[in-house]
């Protein structure tokens, strides 16, 4: 081999060995992209304003012993089904001391989190990952919701209860802490609020940079 | 013909389980006891009528009622709430007949002025529990358009700070009541234990009684102040505690149904607790020091991290495959840099020879 095409070949392999260490670190440092990861969208800088009609953080609800109407109790979720046809059993969950809501691992469950159905004030908040291992779930359609939508949660003893998409909010995750209290609150009307992620993939603890947030008032109860 | 709604409403829903009795000196607890911790509670008006057995009789409203919440912080009563009955279900239950107003805009008797209330329920940071109730009530019976009672600047206010002391007091500025000329003349407030008492007053029942002649009707009032847990008209979740004290005025109305010829037709007996509160204590509770000792970031009560995005598999797919392409790539510069070395020395020996 003449000293020519020895540098011909040095300089070819050369190119190939940096490609080829490129190539590794975009696969091992990349590897976790979903399959189907949902659009990017635009964030907003705030969510519009909801309806809050209490500040008062406990209250026992005022009570008459000629109740005209019977009602349904309030009820603990069990399933979910989406508009779109999406469904998850619904886990129930509390928040960890850093605020965090854990998802349950997987597609088929979700958390449940705050009111039950038809409480007479709060938030029942539900959140299921967006896609798991590759695959899309069903919280994915909320990226795809619209207002006057119907969400339908089954309770545990198998009634309906209907609930009609007001608001739908995309929030980075930087910025939901400055709105949790108002999306979440506790003390005010009561309310569904559906949550997933999505937006640009950004990876570690986060996964996505956004939070879709869907909001839905109770129009149909048992 | 009852059914009782009756529901907890719990701000944050993270209840975190603490020691009943926290002792002095430990940091702050992250949240009391929800079922055996120290609470305060603040209801501004409540009644019952209790019939004689007869049908129809019976009934009771209870208005929202303020809760101390778990961690320290302070429930307040919306000034929306001005009245009791405020609404069908409530006039149902308490009759057409008695309005009980206690708002700003409430309808008032001459020369007594309505104010805004000031109900709250408040957990210290010490974990003290306390209630107050600030209000004017009146008490108008409708049906005759007569004036009952009127309680101008009534206060009850508890607080339990520790199991040997708890405190409670009621006060008003004013008391008036009707008297036998039909008209509201200010009495004496009760003292200690002591009602006060007018009887024979012209007026009638909360409800409609078949068969009664208003001209006939008489009533008596007891003004009292509440002296135990037990005389609170409340929901179920509103407890007591191993150690529990309570204040608020008691209005008793004793109304002696009779027909056009005089004839008792029934008694009906109606209660009114107006700010009723309460506080109560675990055995061996001992408040905590503020800042007694180095102060954890406050626990978030709604979730402000959601990660419901993609979580990837233990061990990806794509790993080995990385690792292979950086690994060839090593090899591959191995071998070029071996090349130029060897070119070099190729190159240096033929321009040696």
């Amino acid at each position: 081999m003449t000293v020519r095409r020895r540098g011909v070949l040095a300089a070819v392999l050369g190119v190939l060995a940096v490609a080829a260490v490129a190539a590794g670190v975009v696969v091992l440092t990349g590897g976790d992209e979903p399959v189907a990861a949902p659009p990017p969208v635009s964030t907003t800088a705030a969510p519009p304003p909801l309806t809050s009609t209490s500040v008062s953080p406990v209250e026992l609800r005022p009570q008459s012993s000629a109740a005209p109407a019977p009602r349904v109790a309030p009820q603990q979720p069990g399933t979910v089904r989406l508009a779109e046809g999406g469904t998850a059993t619904l886990v129930r969950k509390e928040v960890t001391p850093d605020g965090t809501l854990p998802i349950p691992d997987g597609l088929d469950e979700a958390t449940w989190w705050g009111a039950e159905l038809g409480a007479p004030q709060g938030v029942a908040l539900l959140s299921g990952h967006v896609n798991w291992d590759g695959r899309t779930g069903p919280f994915d359609e909320l990226w795809r919701s619209r207002a006057g939508q119907d969400v339908t949660v089954v309770d545990v003893g198998g009634d309906r209860w209907v609930y009609r998409v007001t608001d739908v909010v995309t929030l980075h995750k930087n910025d939901l802490p400055a709105h949790a209290e108002r999306l979440f609150d506790q003390g005010g009307e009561h309310r569904l609020v559906l949550v997933t992620c999505g937006g640009d993939y950004v990876g570690g603890t986060d996964g996505y940079e956004d939070n879709r947030i869907v909001v839905a008032e109770l129009v149909t109860r048992p | 013909m009852s059914r009782f709604v009756t529901t907890l409403v719990v701000c944050g829903a993270v209840l975190v389980a603490a020691a009943p009795g926290v002792a002095l000196g430990q940091e702050p607890p992250d949240a009391v006891d929800e079922n055996s911790g120290p609470v305060a509670f603040a209801n501004v008006a409540s009644m019952r009528i209790d019939g004689d057995g007869q049908s129809g009789a019976g009934g009771s409203v209870i208005t929202e009622t303020q809760r101390s919440p778990l961690l320290p912080g302070t429930s307040t009563l919306a000034q929306t709430r001005s009245a009791l009955p405020a609404t069908d279900g409530e006039r149902e239950a308490a009759g057409p007949n008695y309005l009980l107003g206690f708002g700003a805009d409430s309808e008032v008797p001459e020369g007594v002025s309505p104010r805004e209330h000031a109900v709250t329920a408040t957990l210290r940071d010490t974990t003290v529990p306390t209630a107050t109730a600030e209000a004017t009530f009146a008490l108008n019976d409708l049906s005759s358009d007569t004036p009952v009672v009127a309680v101008e600047g009534a206060r009850s206010t508890v607080e339990c700070a520790t199991p040997d002391a708890p405190r409670a007091e009621t006060t008003a500025e004013r008391l008036l009541l009707l008297d036998e000329n039909g008209e509201l003349s200010p009495v004496e407030p009760p003292s200690g234990d002591e009602p006060v008492t007018r009887t024979g007053l012209r007026f009638g029942a909360p409800i409609e009684v078949e068969g009664a002649d208003p001209g006939k009707t008489v009533s008596d009032v007891v003004l009292s102040k509440v002296s135990s847990f037990d005389q609170l008209v409340r929901q179920d979740q509103w407890r007591d505690g191993d150690v529990t004290t309570a204040a608020g005025w008691q209005v008793e109305i004793v109304s002696h149904v009779k027909d056009a010829e005089g004839a008792d037709l029934r008694e009906v007996t109606t209660r009114f607790v107006l700010g009723g509160v309460s506080c109560s204590l675990p055995a061996g509770f001992e408040a905590v020091t503020p800042g007694g000792g180095e102060q954890e970031p406050a626990r978030p009560q709604v979730p402000v991290k959601i990660p419901a995005g993609v979580q990837a598999a233990p061990s990806s797919s794509a790993e080995p495959l990385g690792w292979a392409l950086v690994g060839g790539g090593v090899v591959l510069g191995a071998a070029a840099l071996l090349l130029v070395t060897r070119r070099r020395q190729a190159g240096s020996a033929a321009d040696d020879a």
